[in-house]
């Protein structure tokens, strides 16, 4: 059985350019360009890992986590942020919500790899 | 350094990082985890004020970096390290670490690890800035904020409310209670708040001068009667967000309508003493013909007493010439032919003078009621009353002219502001024709007009004074603008004017002048008062 990453960025770039390493991984790829497009995507499909970026268009990364967060599709589900902020702040709320990884981009590919790896293997929403 | 993007020559890239830490003022220290050792660079070892004079095993020691680091935070940071190392968790915190010499510093903390292909970590990087100053303007700045009155609100470029910075909120204030999160007041969410918001999100504004826009002001509302008025001051800030100053007006609202309730007080005053002389001419010579009648029927007492014993004396018998003598002389000392001749004449006169008292005091209670409601007023018994009480300012340098037709619509408006307004012109006509006229007895005219103008109302007042100099136009509705001496004019009442025209009943106020012909103010009331009910009060 394959595991599928949803990839949620407005960016197309950013999405291509996620999206071909983690094909090149071994995953199955779907993408998404906001927060509530991701949710109709969770919705629809099965998704074993979201990648989510912090600065979308209208909601934010963390308010999307947030809505994922109380809802059945998206409680359980393993979430790796991908974003160019560092901000404490913002790192302890996405850890408060049960976050896998706080991913800075543009991500190193080996990096990326191992941290979605990582994040799998635990699937544990509010463990660290 | 031109080509970071290619690969590098390791032998460049080593001497490049060599330089890096040379230039670099943070403290750098690399953990080995594979060995558990700490190396320190020489610039992390200045500075914590270690100079190389400590005894090595202190310094060297691995665990020194956590020694330093405050008791409260240390915790903290070997978990958020832990959560870095093995989970890969970007570590950033700002802590308080000792100094060798005393005290403590702020110091930014950051980490790298080096991984193997497994994700294995090999080694840490860590890095610290000393940001103690930055903290301190930080702190500095927060202090600021919260000094502050005024309520600073962080929003985002969607008007969603990110941060409060509470100001002095008197109880029932929107602002008393937000919270981040929480919905926008709807004072607010009535204005023009996120027109403006949008405006200055736009990356063109930005950074630029021209960011600012004019204030909001809103008025909310928790007791009925007991309105809360803010100014709303944005600004752009950071990307894509706003910070709003909030600050409350209550109270200035309170003072200004006491200021204009002031110079309208202040105006009577000064009216009252020309309407004093205005009394007291009628009041004279009523005194005076009240005098000449009773002189009159105190002459007549006698000679009626003799006519009315001469009329029972003729009923027993006949008179006789010395009666008819007695009654003469009686008649000639009670001058009774010109008595009868000019008492109507003096009555009717000393009615005239009660009546014009009368009219008088009606005009000045007329004038000084103290109503601020919009009511549907008679133009013409407000200009005509206004006119009265103004007559000492223009009856030595002016005819005045009123000129309203029959037919004329009630206008809604506030009367007691209206009549200010109008008083104002009419004071400032007679001042202006004064100029010219000075003492000569010459006298020039105030023609003072209403008539209507599809769904306004047309109120002119003009002179035949001296005019305005084109200088100056500009500047006529300029609060404390004045060109009269000292004691003659404050400079408020043609600033007073157009607030009260533009701002409260959203009509227009302008002015033609020629030097040497005259000036005539144009007043246009929307005859139906104000389009926007007065309540909600939303300013542009």
């Amino acid at each position: 059985m394959t595991t599928t990453v949803l990839i949620v960025d407005d960016a197309p770039t950013v999405r291509r350019y996620l999206s071909d390493i983690m094909e090149k991984t071994g995953y199955d790829v779907l993408s998404a360009p906001s927060g509530p497009h991701a949710m109709v995507t969770l919705r629809n499909n099965s998704v074993d890992l979201v990648l989510l970026d912090y600065n979308l268009p209208g909601m934010n990364g963390l308010s999307v986590l947030h809505w994922m967060r109380s809802d059945p599709v998206g409680l359980d589900m393993p979430v790796v942020m991908l974003t160019t902020e560092t901000a404490p702040s913002l790192v302890q709320r996405a850890k408060a919500l049960g976050a896998a990884g706080w991913l800075v981009k543009p991500p190193d590919p080996k990096e990326l790899v191992w941290t979605a790896q990582n994040a799998l293997s635990r699937r544990s929403p509010l463990g660290n | 350094m031109s080509d970071l993007g290619d690969a590098m020559d390791p032998s460049e890239e080593a001497k490049i990082l060599q330089l890096t830490l040379q230039a670099t003022r943070d403290g750098i220290v690399r953990l080995d985890l594979a060995r558990d050792r700490a190396h320190y660079s020489p610039r992390w070892m200045r500075l914590f004020g270690f100079e190389g004079d400590e005894p090595k095993s202190s310094t060297s020691s691995n665990d020194l970096w956590r020694t330093l680091i405050h008791p409260d935070e240390l915790g903290d940071v070997e978990s958020m390290l832990k959560d870095h190392i093995y989970h890969n968790w970007p570590f950033s915190t700002t802590i308080r670490m000792a100094h060798r010499h005393g005290g403590y510093r702020h110091i930014l903390c950051r980490a790298a690890t080096e991984r193997d292909a497994e994700g294995n970590p090999q080694q840490v990087v860590m890095v610290f800035a000393d940001i103690t100053d930055r903290i301190r303007m930080e702190e500095r700045q927060a202090a600021i904020a919260r000094a502050l009155p005024d309520t600073l609100i962080h929003l985002d470029a969607s008007a969603n409310v990110m941060e409060v910075i509470r100001g002095v909120e008197r109880p029932g204030s929107p602002f008393a209670e937000l919270q981040p999160g929480s919905p926008l007041p709807e004072c607010l969410a009535k204005s023009n708040l996120r027109n403006q918001i949008a405006q200055l999100v736009q990356p063109e504004r930005r950074n630029s001068r021209a960011g600012q826009l004019l204030p909001i002001e809103v008025v909310s509302s928790t007791t009925p009667g007991f309105p809360i008025y803010h100014e709303l001051r944005v600004f752009p800030y950071g990307r894509q967000e706003v910070l709003c100053m909030a600050r409350d007006i209550t109270d200035q609202r309170a003072l200004e309508q006491q200021l204009a309730q002031a110079q309208k007080l202040q105006a009577v005053g000064h009216l009252a003493a020309g309407v004093a002389h205005e009394i007291n001419t009628p009041m004279q010579f009523i005194g005076d013909n009240l005098h000449f009648i009773k002189s009159a029927f105190d002459d007549m007492v006698p000679y009626v007493t003799l006519l009315r014993e001469m009329v029972s004396k003729a009923g027993e018998a006949a008179l006789d010439e010395s009666d008819l003598k007695r009654v003469a002389r009686a008649h000639s000392n009670a001058d009774v032919d010109y008595t009868m001749d000019a008492l109507p004449n003096v009555v009717e006169r000393s009615l005239a003078g009660v009546e014009r008292v009368t009219r008088i005091v009606q005009a000045m209670k007329a004038f000084s009621h103290p109503t601020a409601e919009f009511a549907s007023v008679d133009l013409r018994s407000l200009l005509d009353s206004t006119i009265t009480v103004a007559t000492n300012e223009w009856k030595y340098v002016a005819e005045v002219e009123l000129d309203v037709p029959e037919g004329l619509p009630m206008v809604r408006c506030v009367a007691g502001e209206l009549n200010q307004v109008i008083l104002n012109l009419i004071v400032n006509a007679s001042h202006a024709i004064g100029d010219v006229v000075g003492t000569s007895g010459d006298k020039g005219k105030i023609r003072i007009s209403a008539h209507e103008d599809g769904a306004s109302v047309i109120i002119s007042v003009g002179d035949t004074g001296a005019g305005i100099p084109e200088a100056i136009r500009s500047k006529v509705f300029d609060p404390f603008f004045t060109t009269k001496e000292v004691g003659k004019g404050t400079g408020q009442g043609l600033a007073l004017a157009h607030s009260c025209v533009v701002e409260r009943h959203k009509g227009t106020i302008h002015f033609e002048s020629e030097v040497g012909r005259g000036t005539t103010f144009i007043i246009r009331l929307p005859t139906r008062g104000p389009a926007v009910p007065e309540e909600q009060g939303v300013a542009a």
